[in-house]
């Protein structure tokens, strides 16, 4: 399967290393490369730890022999079992396309005790486009919010790495969230089997039904990302939520607050202390509601947490997609 | 509402502060945008109906404590118009004069007038101003003072007040108020009051109170402050006022009927008022009676002992030796239950009545004869032993008309003079005291009576003056030479009076039982002179056929007198051997005899002593209440003492009493014990006219505009305000402890 095909190849995963740098201080640096590869470092540093190694080349079925067929695929074990010919098949040796979607609705631009989740998913994004370019594999990314913002095409050469970066940093978060001309975009681009991963907090800020409060947007949200699925595209989820959304600290919402939407104009004066509860199960319901119905569509879901190091955030997903892998031999 | 701070009062505004704060507060709020606005809306949708009530009552409960701060130290209290008497909250002199009489005890709303009237001695006490003295008396009669000397341990006295309790006597305020004023004469202060705390009934406010405290203008004189603790209304309440017993012969030698007094003191008649006779513990008679408003009806029962003691009926109490001793019964006269009468113990009358075996006969003998059959009062002595019926023995016994003596007539039911001469002044006034006392005499002639002496002596007991003699007949004269029969055929008995109880066996005439004495021929017998009597004083029962009387009843006093104008003996007449002689005889004796039921004394009332009379040698008494408790006294207090009076009759009903003689057991003794009722008076409780109670009040002068103002009650609020705020604080810690954490 190509979706599957990794960014890494290894077959066991490691334990996380200690000491990787946090998305702040990350930003400190002014250059996106350097960030990126800090990133990946640091998560390949956790990963190289494993003693073992994959195969490049990896198969994929076994298909009845046909005449035409390279003699040298012919899968002798299996014709010592059916006494018959198969030709085992792998997978195409081809570049893997990755495209790096990003939200840049201005929900994405909320920034609590770090970096905003745009400047966040920005980091992981340039560390999978380093990693990508690294390994001969074609990134693009397509940035959107109401609309599309940017877009830019899968390519290999390492000088698209800095257009790759460039056009990262470039990001603002402004508008609403519009996942459906992003998703539909996407469709008419990546005619290929590609790897999608998307960067949103999947607040959706349609608005709602008359005297319905507007809810998080991840059931529609994931509706679409299964539609790529569909499409045999290689989907990953970052879901990316603020430490304050998902938490909303005592420490840091104690006294009378008045919240203002950052999508739209709703406003609501309320003390914290006494919503919290209540919004903290509001808030698990979604991340559960997100991850149960990324599970059933096929899609690789990630909550990340803003306050955690996007190198850490990178070796979880690195490892998940080894685990995936060794359980696909 | 008043302060005794009420600079502080002011600071109550600042209550507006925590409104203000919240008001304020949240322009305040900080600003912060926020992306998972969905998730906050909904949770601020879904606490926010919770929430805002408990900010709201957050809100309200910190402005109530600081409002209740000030408000504390202001110190509030509030003052109402007090029922109170007018002027008191001074230094005074005064006695509480506490009605415990049994009218105290009506129970109205729920509530005994006597609980409100300690409740009232208990208010008077505590507002009294600081210094004054005070004394408490109660009103029952013979109740110790339970504080005689003026003191100012009002404490001690209100302690006192609580626990006194009401009493079932009636009052004599006459003798409370009169002891008032007495300690009042030695009272320290200028302002002496007597507060009587009462229901103020009529019955206890009589006439000769008007003058108790001296000349008007008398500023030495105490005044009397009535207190009604009776809050007004109608007052609802019946009693039975009375019972007494008359003889019932119709009903037999024991036939008895009861006849009870009902009143109804209310404005509204009652109907259909249930009543029963209870005899020893048993229900004996139920009837029903109407009373008018404000108005007493008779209630008659009927009602006989029977033959014998024990036999189908409750053994009543009688003594185990014999039954010529007098047999005890105890009973009561009770009225249904009444939800609308508020004083239930004079729902009910106690008596006791005592029923005899034996009719002490005294056969006076004016013509003796060593030869018995010749004998005067042979044949009636024979008479009055043969046949003696199972419900009435005769005990008789026979004198001559010379042992004729008070003494011996104080011993008799009924005397015989049977041809007794015209007896001496002595003699005369004993009979005519004997007759007067309800004795019954039956006088039979003779040759030895002389019409004039008797007429003249003793014709006040004679039905009818005696005339001349007449004979009509045989007759057995007997002279010194001998027995002599004279005369003609005689007259017969023609005219019966059948409706006489003493005719009673002759009544039927259809069985011939009036045979038995119109066979009887009467030879000589009295004329009798005419006389002014009417028919309610002399009744003729017998007539012979010439018309003559030949038994004639007449009454003197309580007791009867049966005159039969021929001889008891053959003398004159053969009735003495006559059939019909011998139930005569002994109807006429039972008759005269009266009743053998009836009520030994009148009941005595609650609170009056007793007599209990003690044989010789009697060295103990035991004295049961109707409670049960048992008062004892010892040979110290009854030794060589001929009655006790016996002082303790605090509760109605019946007291037994047993008797210790010559060392032998404490026994019970039925014919001792004895009723005690509630004074009826204590029923009525028709309030005093109000013009009474202002003539007897006579209040002094006041000394000042304060004094004369009715009191106000001052009702302190500081207090409540302190638990309050202790409250609010609790609950301002409940409301906000969520937030705090």
């Amino acid at each position: 399967m190509v979706a599957r095909a990794g960014l890494w190849h290894g077959s066991t995963v490691p334990e996380p290393s200690p000491g990787f740098l946090d998305a702040a201080a990350l930003e400190r640096l002014s250059d996106l490369h350097l960030q990126a590869r800090l990133v990946v470092d640091g998560a390949l540093a956790g990963l190289h730890r494993s003693p073992h190694h994959g195969a490049s080349v990896e198969f994929a079925e076994h298909k009845e022999y046909s005449p035409g067929d390279e003699v040298r695929h012919i899968d002798w074990k299996a014709f010592g079992k059916f006494d018959k010919y198969y030709v085992k098949r792998f997978e195409e040796e081809t570049e893997l396309r990755g495209y790096l979607v990003l939200d840049c609705s201005a929900s994405m631009g909320y920034t609590g005790a770090g970096v905003s989740k745009l400047r966040y998913a920005a980091q992981l994004a340039a560390a999978l486009g380093y990693l990508l370019v690294r390994q001969q594999d074609q990134a693009g990314m397509l940035a959107f919010a109401e609309g599309l913002r940017h877009y830019l095409p899968p390519r290999g050469r390492p000088s698209h790495l800095g257009d790759l970066l460039n056009a990262l940093r470039a990001l603002e978060p402004s508008g609403r969230t519009d996942l459906g001309r992003a998703v539909d975009y996407l469709s008419e681009v990546a005619r290929r089997r590609a790897m999608v991963v998307l960067f949103s907090d999947l607040f959706d800020s349609e608005p709602a039904a008359p005297g319905v409060p507007r809810s998080g947007g991840g059931g529609r949200a994931m509706q679409l990302l299964r539609g790529l699925r569909a499409r045999r595209h290689d989907v990953v989820l970052f879901h990316m939520l603020d430490a304050d959304e998902l938490h909303l600290p005592e420490e840091r919402f104690s006294g009378l607050t008045r919240f203002v939407g950052l999508e739209d104009t709703s406003e609501l004066v309320a003390d914290p202390r006494a919503v919290r509860q209540r919004y903290l199960e509001a808030v698990a319901a979604f991340v559960a509601e997100c991850r149960r119905s990324a599970a059933e569509g096929d899609v690789e879901y990630h909550l990340v947490d803003t306050a955690r190091p996007p190198a850490e955030v990178l070796m979880g997903f690195l490892r998940g997609r080894a685990r995936a892998r060794l359980r696909m031999r | 509402m008043g302060f005794l701070v009420p600079g502080f009062a002011a600071l109550v505004v600042l209550a507006g502060v925590p409104i203000v704060i919240h008001l304020l507060g949240r322009p305040r709020a900080e600003r912060r945008p926020f992306a998972a606005m969905a998730f906050l809306l909904r949770a601020e949708r879904e606490t926010a109906a919770r929430r805002r009530l408990q900010e709201i009552l957050l809100l309200v409960a910190r402005a109530l404590v600081i409002a209740a701060i000030p408000l504390l130290l202001a110190k509030p209290y509030l003052e109402l118009r007090s029922n109170l008497p007018a002027g008191l909250g001074g230094t005074e002199s005064a006695v509480i004069v506490l009605d415990d009489t049994r009218s105290m005890s009506y129970r109205q709303e729920g509530t005994r007038w006597f609980d409100r009237a300690r409740v009232e001695a208990r208010r008077i006490l505590t507002g009294m101003g600081h210094g004054s003295e005070v004394a408490l008396l109660l009103v029952s009669r013979g109740a110790a003072p339970l504080q005689q000397e003026l003191t100012t341990d009002r404490v001690r006295v209100a302690q006192m007040v609580a626990k006194t309790e009401v009493t079932h006597a009636a009052g004599d305020l006459g003798a409370a108020l009169k002891r008032a004023a007495a300690i009042l004469a030695g009272g320290h202060h200028r302002v002496r009051r007597v507060y009587l705390v009462s229901d103020l009934a009529a019955h206890g406010v009589g006439d000769d109170l008007a003058g108790l405290w001296g000349a008007p203008g008398d500023k030495e004189s105490p005044s009397l402050v009535p207190v009604d603790v009776t809050g007004g209304g109608e007052r609802p309440n019946r009693a039975v006022v009375g019972v007494h017993t008359e003889a019932a012969p119709e009903l037999g030698p024991r036939g008895v009927r009861l006849v009870a007094e009902i009143a109804n003191f209310s404005p509204q008649p009652l109907a259909g008022v249930p009543v029963t006779l209870m005899i020893d513990g048993k229900a004996v008679a139920k009837g029903l009676v109407d009373v008018p408003a404000q108005g007493r009806v008779q209630k008659r029962f009927a009602h006989s002992f029977g033959p014998a003691a024990g036999e189908g009926e409750a053994a009543p109490a009688a003594p185990a030796a014999g039954a010529a001793l007098p047999v005890t019964h105890e009973g009561s006269i009770e009225l249904g239950p009444d939800p609308a009468d508020g004083l239930g113990d004079d729902d009910r009358r106690f008596f006791r009545i005592d029923e005899r075996r034996t009719l002490r006969v005294l056969l006076v003998d004016g013509d003796p004869r060593t030869i018995h059959r010749e004998d005067e009062v042979y044949y009636l002595e024979t008479a009055l032993h043969a046949g003696e019926s199972d419900d009435v023995q005769f005990d008789v016994s026979v004198v001559t008309a010379d042992e004729l003596r008070a003494q011996v007539l104080a011993w008799a039911d009924v005397a015989f003079l049977a041809n007794v001469k015209a007896p001496d002044g002595e003699r005369a006034t004993a009979l005519r005291a004997f007759v007067e006392r309800g004795g019954g005499l039956f006088i039979g002639l003779g040759s030895n009576v002389d019409p004039d002496a008797w007429n003249a002596i003793l014709g006040e007991l004679l039905p009818q003056p005696l005339a001349t003699l007449r004979t009509v007949g045989p007759t057995r004269d007997r002279r010194e030479d001998g027995e002599v029969v004279t005369g003609g055929t005689g007259e017969r008995i023609d005219r019966f009076d059948r409706g006489h109880p003493v005719l009673e066996p002759f009544a039927l005439r259809a069985g011939g039982a009036d045979e038995a004495l119109r066979e009887a021929r009467v030879g000589r017998f009295a004329l009798l002179q005419p006389t002014p009597r009417g028919a309610a004083e002399r009744r003729v029962l017998l007539h012979l056929d010439s018309g003559a009387p030949l038994l004639v009843e007449g009454h003197l006093g309580n007791g009867r007198v049966l005159l039969l104008t021929t001889t008891l003996d053959r003398d004159w007449s053969d009735l003495a051997i006559q059939p019909g002689y011998l139930p005569l005889v002994q109807q006429a004796a039972r008759y005269l005899g009266g009743a053998l039921v009836g009520e030994p004394e009148t009941p005595t009332l609650v609170g009056a002593p007793h007599p209990v009379p003690l044989p010789e040698g009697t060295s103990r008494v035991e004295i049961e209440l109707p409670s049960g408790k048992v008062d004892l006294f010892g040979a110290d207090r009854v030794a060589g003492r001929k009655a006790l009076e016996f002082a303790r009759t605090s509760e109605p009903g019946l007291y037994h009493v047993s008797l210790g003689i010559s060392g032998q057991m404490v026994k019970r003794q039925p014919d001792a014990a004895f009723a005690v009722n509630v004074d009826p008076i204590e029923s009525d409780l028709t309030p005093a006219p109000p013009a009474k109670l202002a003539a007897l009040s006579r209040p002094q002068a006041p000394e000042s505009k304060d004094e004369a103002a009715p009191p106000k009650r001052r009702i302190e609020l500081w207090h409540a305000i302190g638990l309050a705020l202790l409250a609010l604080l609790l609950i301002e810690g409940t409301l906000a402890l969520p937030r705090r954490r």
